[in-house]
């Protein structure tokens, strides 16, 4: 074995033991004792899929920008609790790209995030995403790209309201309760808006159905 | 009993063509109570591709 592949295995060695080393002592340094408060980039390119983050541990302030960008699991790991997020912080990306490209993640579940004042790109990308359990938002949260390349999104519950431009789900297999929890957000406009849902999920709606939406002012494409 | 009217207005694209209203993009489009057909033109679906491609 030559030097160069004698590093390789024991490099592959500490690889997977520090996979494996995600104990209390991990997550302890991992979030600063429970202080850390920014998260920009923090799971980057890992997989924790399965592990459990000891409770109060990680608990994001101000920065959710790029989170999980291009995670490479397929489950989050348990114990994130963001509902203490400062939307007021300066901080103006919020959740901005948080999970693009995490493009092996199945299921986001509900980590508490609070209405944010943007979800661009927030999911995009996210190719395997069946769920995300709730996003919450308000007539002012805007909506770029948000769900762009999510191919096989069905099930998603938005709490609040939907108010802006830009909510695109044309590419995502939604069920017809996710198409209803859409709808049902929408805000009452006096400008005409469009909700982009794509003709495949149009077609799983009923015109009365489709009405709620546009009787509050808003276009169905 | 109670009857209810739902009137919906719905624009559907000709054969290989996209409508839009510069924003947003459909084959099928219902409108919305403020809004009008004068918003939306068709446009090619080369020209669709085109646009998404930027």
């Amino acid at each position: 074995m030559s030097i160069a592949e004698k590093f390789e295995v024991i490099a592959d060695a500490v690889y997977e033991k520090g996979k494996e080393d995600t104990g209390v002592d991990f997550w302890k340094g991992f979030t600063n004792n429970g202080s850390r408060t920014n998260y920009y980039q923090a799971f980057m390119y890992t997989d924790f899929s399965g592990k459990t983050i000891p409770e109060g541990l990680c608990k994001p302030k101000n920065r959710l920008t790029n989170m999980f960008m291009s995670y490479k699991g397929t489950c989050l790991p348990s114990g994130i609790d963001c509902s203490n997020f400062n939307i007021s912080s300066s901080e103006t990306y919020h959740a901005t790209a948080m999970f693009q490209y995490a493009d092996r993640l199945i299921e986001i579940y509900d980590l508490g995030i609070p209405t944010q004042k943007s979800y661009a790109n927030t999911f995009s990308g996210c190719e395997s995403l069946r769920t995300i359990e709730v996003i919450r938002s308000n007539v002012d949260t805007k909506w770029n790209n948000t769900f762009l390349d999510c191919l096989s999104l069905s099930n998603l519950v938005v709490e609040g309201n939907i108010g802006q431009n830009g909510f695109d789900v044309s590419k995502c297999p939604l069920t017809h309760d996710s198409l209803m929890s859409i709808l049902n957000a929408t805000a009452v406009i006096t400008t005409a808006k469009t909700l982009t849902l794509g003709s495949a999920n149009l077609a799983k709606l009923s015109d009365a159905e489709k009405a709620i939406a546009t009787e509050r002012g808003w276009t169905l494409a | 009993m109670t009857e209810t009217t739902i009137q919906l207005k719905k624009l559907t694209a000709s054969e290989g063509m996209i409508l839009t209203n510069g924003e947003a993009y459909g084959k099928e489009i219902y409108l919305g109570c403020n809004d009008s057909s004068d918003n939306w033109h068709e446009i090619t679906e080369a020209e669709y591709n085109k646009r998404k491609e930027v």
